[in-house]
């Protein structure tokens, strides 16, 4: 599963970045890290970027960028 | 001794830089790139330099902020770091800490917005980041002024001690070294700060709830830029600006010409103190009541966080044009002035993003342009109101329509790039902040027109007042005149073959605000020399064609590149004479036979749409095809694998529902 396909409000925990070069190195700084636990908080109005917290942080990530980044849905 | 400062952006260390040095700083640019370098004198110890380093996340050098902040750090051996943290926003601050430390430079912590933290509901231990991470750190509030003193204190003391905390990063690759850094600062986290309820982080989501809502987010955009353009261009920002040409040319210009020729001066001197000089001030200060009001509320709307928000509102439609949601900031910015808006480009992250807004930044009607919209539309199109507001969409048109054309036809590139935004928390931007920024904006561009535009003026004034052998005449035996002459005939297609055109144009590119000025001088009938559709193929080409003189130098430098300034200004004339052309042309034909004229654009739209859907049919099965035959050099394999898969998985569940 991807970030791209999560719901709303939902904790989801970091798999895998499948992303190169520089995109990569910006997201790992950000805090999007392997093991590393996000909220998605919702969607901009027009669907799309996604509203992502990441070490309380409010983030809106595209969804075509948020497709390269492996997820599963945390388990509470 | 020199102490530099690092930090996040928006981590407040401008403002504590601001706060250490007075206004007493220098501002160049670091050498072969074009980030701000600032330094200044410490405002209690003139012997302390202190340098402003850009905000950084990270001392990866992947960005050009970033490659200078390291680059500075590893070669010119500043004594000390002073890394000033976000308090509200740790765990982002601490890896950019880790890294400084890494560098072998002693480091002090200046943590910043105490009083944000409060309302976060959370409370630094700072002892505790002296036991834990072997760094002294202060609590500072670097808009307060507050316990600034004892925060240089600590940042003397540890470059005279010279040691640098004990942290190495382990691992291989920076990679592991990052998510060692990562795990390290969340084992230490806890210790350090203390949580509780947040309330700031309520109030934000609350305002968002609205702002981003479905249905309400795009109203309150509208009503918000609605108000932005009528206070600074329509009433108050129009009211001020005819107050200040008012002021140049007819109380000082009239007066001084009287003066001069009074007090028996040549009629060339006082020609070229008022026709020049004065009137050259005068049209670049015109200007400057607008642009202030309407930089005034940008800078309050990045300083309270809804630029932000607006950046992620508007990111889906831009992102079909190949732009980025923050290219909406440089094109509103545009409507004002494009050599700030250019400037402001620098946000962007993803540089194809960022060279196509620079290149369709200038499209904007900006506030020079639309003096010579007035005057067109009011001369030929006196009882049409909506010609000169017509240009707003007129622009908006061709950043679609160029943005969706640039899309199509560019070289395919794996872009590696990550757009991706940062929504802060509301918060009130403190007076003297947006008064600051304000300055800086404002002052750019006095700057930059006062160097170009006064002697493009100047040279203006030259060529329109002497003929080749430099006898003062009348404009139509000018040296100017002679030129439009020469290269008439290039517009005549547009419909404006004139030679009082031609000049016109020229004089556009010195100063888009002289166009109007030079058909004042020439005394041009504009009735004489237009149809009405020639008229509007004019003001479409002078939307969009060869930005002024200072736009272009601002292209030249941002871009850092010459060849793309040139690329640039060619597109850019292109654009411009092929939507005039279109115009003029259609509007020959319209008056020939409107039925023709109706079924053969229809016939050319339809054409474009087909050749453009084929063209992106093309491209996806290429695309396709490539990955399928396990290209084996494709940098982005996994993820285009992956999207196969998700298309697989789409076109399945499209099918379920069918089956069923």
């Amino acid at each position: 599963m991807t970030l791209a396909q999560a719901k709303k409000n939902t904790q989801v925990v970091i798999q895998e970045i499948m992303f190169q070069g520089n995109g990569r190195q910006r997201l790992l700084d950000i805090g999007f890290i392997q093991g590393a636990s996000v909220e998605v908080k919702g969607f901009a109005p027009l669907g799309d970027p996604i509203l992502i917290e990441v070490n309380g942080c409010l983030m809106a990530l595209r969804k075509s960028d948020a497709k390269n980044i492996g997820i599963i849905p945390k388990t509470v | 001794m020199k102490i530099a400062l690092a930090g996040n952006p928006n981590s407040g260390k401008t403002t504590l830089f601001n706060a250490l040095t007075g206004l007493n700083q220098k501002i160049g640019n670091w050498a072969g790139v074009t980030v701000e370098k600032k330094s200044g004198r410490y405002r209690a110890d003139k012997s302390i330099e202190i340098i402003d380093l850009p905000g950084v996340y990270s001392l990866n050098p992947i960005s050009a902020d970033e490659k200078i902040t390291r680059d500075f750090l590893l070669t010119e051996k500043a004594d000390a770091v002073i890394n000033v943290l976000d308090s509200a926003d740790l765990e982002r601050g601490l890896m950019l800490t880790l890294q400084l430390v890494e560098t072998g430079i002693p480091v002090v912590l200046a943590l910043n917005m105490q009083d944000e933290l409060k309302l976060h509901g959370l409370t630094l231990d700072i002892a505790a980041f002296e036991r834990e991470l072997k760094i002294k750190a202060a609590a500072v509030s670097a808009r307060k002024n507050r316990n600034i003193n004892a925060l240089m204190e600590l940042a003397v003391a540890a470059a005279k001690d010279g040691t640098a905390a004990p942290f190495t990063a382990q691992g291989d690759s920076e990679e592991e070294k990052t998510a060692f850094r990562h795990a390290y600062i969340a084992s230490v986290i806890d210790v350090l700060r203390v949580k509780s309820e947040s309330k700031i982080k309520r109030i934000t989501q609350k305002i968002d709830k609205i702002v981003l809502n479905k249905w309400l987010a795009f109203p309150i955009f509208a009503a918000v830029i609605f108000t932005m353009f009528y206070v600074s261009i329509q009433s108050v920002g129009g009211w001020l600006s005819e107050s200040v040409e008012w002021l140049f040319f007819d109380a000082i210009g009239e007066n001084l010409r009287t003066g001069l020729t009074g007090a028996g001066a040549a009629q060339w001197v006082s020609s070229l103190m008022v026709d020049g000089i004065v009137a050259g001030v005068g049209t670049v200060l015109a200007f400057v009541p607008q642009i202030i009001i309407l930089f005034l509320f940008i800078t309050f709307l990045e300083g309270c966080g809804y630029m932000a928000r607006i950046a992620v509102l508007m990111d889906r439609i831009f992102k079909k044009l190949g732009l980025s949601g923050k290219s909406f900031i440089p094109m509103l910015i545009g409507c004002g002035c494009t050599v700030p808006a250019i400037m402001s480009a620098k946000t962007i992250d993803g540089e194809a993003e960022r060279k196509k807004t620079i290149l369709l930044t200038p499209f904007m009607p900006c506030s020079a342009k639309l003096p010579v919209f007035a005057l067109i539309a009011g001369a030929l199109f006196p009882n049409n109101p909506f010609v000169a507001p017509s240009m707003y969409f007129l622009a908006i048109a061709m950043v679609i329509v160029w943005g969706l054309l640039l899309n199509a036809f560019r070289r395919k590139k794996a872009s590696s790039d990550a757009v991706v935004m940062q929504l802060p928390h509301y918060r009130l931007p403190q007076a003297k902040f947006v008064a600051l920024e304000l300055w800086s904006k404002v002052k750019g561009f006095l700057i930059r027109a006062g160097v170009i535009i006064v002697p493009a003026a100047i040279i203006l004034w030259f060529l329109q007042s002497f003929s080749f052998g430099f006898v003062f005449v009348e404009t139509q035996d000018s040296i100017l005149a002679a030129i439009g002459r020469g290269i008439a005939w290039i517009f005549r297609p547009l419909g404006f073959g004139d030679w009082q055109a031609a000049v016109a144009v020229i004089t556009g590119v010195f100063a888009k605000e002289t166009v109007a000025a030079t058909f004042g001088i020439m005394g041009t009938d504009l009735t004489q020399i237009f149809t009405p559709h020639a008229a509007y193929a004019f003001m479409a080409f002078l939307l969009l064609s060869a930005p002024c003189a200072a736009a272009v130098a601002a292209t030249r430098k941002e871009t850092n590149s010459t060849k793309f300034m040139f690329i640039a200004f060619a597109f850019q004339c292109a654009a411009g004479y092929l939507l005039a052309l279109i115009i003029n042309q259609a509007g020959n034909l319209w008056a020939y036979n409107p039925t023709l004229c109706i079924s053969i654009l229809t016939g050319i739209l339809i054409a474009g749409i087909f050749a453009l859907s084929i063209r992106h049919a093309v491209k996806k099965r290429k695309r396709g095809g490539g990955c399928a035959a396990g290209c084996g050099g494709c940098v982005r394999q996994t993820s285009c694998a992956e999207k196969e898969n998700i298309n697989e998985a789409k076109s399945e569940a499209v099918k379920e529902p069918l089956s069923n």
